[in-house]
């Protein structure tokens, strides 16, 4: 007689307690695994590897609209293809504070300040991305 | 059974209008990230992938998309054609992992492949086509973690749909 029989198991799964869970196979749990580890180097790449920018470009349609100091604390206006955004920096964050744009999901994206950060509103084709100074600290690994 | 007999269009037009529904219902559904959708239109295509095959799953993905495109007011613009792209590559790599190992993977771990190659080609369109910055790779676990969520839930809801209640058979019948 087996010592580890059916009658010791809490729960027992087969087609009727749990349908779904019949039909996941090993490889399913491999696949989940592979994107959960997916998510999380990618999240450890892109947090451990943040310094703080000391300039904000701002590209319309791709081309270079312009170049800003996080330093200068102030409003900007950019002109998109829907309107005219405000940009408005302070105390090296910057944020976009009113935008024409349908979803506003620029607006709620806040303040920016780390370099490589960007907001980019689609609809008006316009990205604003903080450069930094030196290197990044963690090399990312190519190849 | 030829691919463009009547038949064949009706069943595949059924097919379309109930990615269509769900394309169009995924809206209303509160978002917490404005980017991250359900992707409940996939449903459509696992079911064609399994009821029918790949060229009728990739039939229903692009008429879905146009059709989506057309009824939500964002034909021709950005997020068309990174819908569009990303339709297709999941359905294509959905039906590869389906067709060669039919065995090994069930219709979740499908359905997890596709949710995961639909937003990272979204990603990858968007910096080909918008922004041309290699720093938006920066939103890739922002983006990957959405796809599973919604995998899992498109897959398990597709599975209970062509198992339970026989909707093979239903489409079979048409």
């Amino acid at each position: 007689m087996h010592p580890f029989s059916l009658k010791n198991r809490l729960i027992t799964i087969n087609a009727k307690t749990s349908p779904i869970l019949c039909a996941i196979t090993r490889a399913d749990i491999m696949i989940f695994i592979f994107m959960v580890l997916f998510v999380i180097i990618s999240f450890s790449i892109s947090h451990w590897s943040q310094e703080v920018g000391d300039a904000a470009i701002v590209e319309v349609n791709g081309q270079l609209y312009a170049k800003i100091n996080l330093s200068q604390s102030g409003f900007f206006y950019i002109p998109g293809a829907y309107g005219v955004l405000t940009l408005k920096i302070e105390s090296g964050t910057v944020r976009i504070l009113s935008s024409p744009c349908p979803h506003q999901i620029c607006l709620h994206r806040g303040g920016i300040m780390h370099a490589g950060d960007m907001i980019v509103c689609v609809p008006n084709r316009v990205v604003v991305r903080v450069l930094g100074s030196g290197k990044i600290s963690y090399n990312v690994i190519t190849g | 059974m030829p691919l463009f007999s009547v038949r064949k269009i009706t069943q595949l037009a059924l097919l379309t209008c109930i990615g269509l529904i769900l394309y169009v219902f995924e809206t209303y559904i509160p978002q917490p990230l404005p980017w991250a959708k359900l992707g409940l239109s996939q449903m459509a295509a696992l079911m064609s992938l399994y009821v029918f095959g790949w060229r009728e799953a990739l039939i229903v993905t692009v008429a879905r998309g146009v059709l989506g495109a057309l009824l939500l007011g964002s034909f021709a613009g950005p997020a068309f054609w990174l819908s569009i792209g990303a339709g297709l590559t999941s359905v294509a790599i959905m039906s590869v992992v389906h067709i060669t190992w039919d065995k090994q993977v069930s219709i979740v771990g499908v359905s997890l492949c596709g949710a995961m190659t639909h937003n990272l080609t979204q990603l990858l369109l968007a910096y080909w086509l918008i922004v041309h910055t290699r720093t938006i790779f920066y939103l890739l676990p922002l983006i990957m973690l959405p796809a599973i969520f919604a995998g899992i839930v498109v897959g398990v809801s597709s599975y209970f749909l062509l198992q339970r209640t026989n909707v093979k058979f239903i489409f079979r019948l048409l």
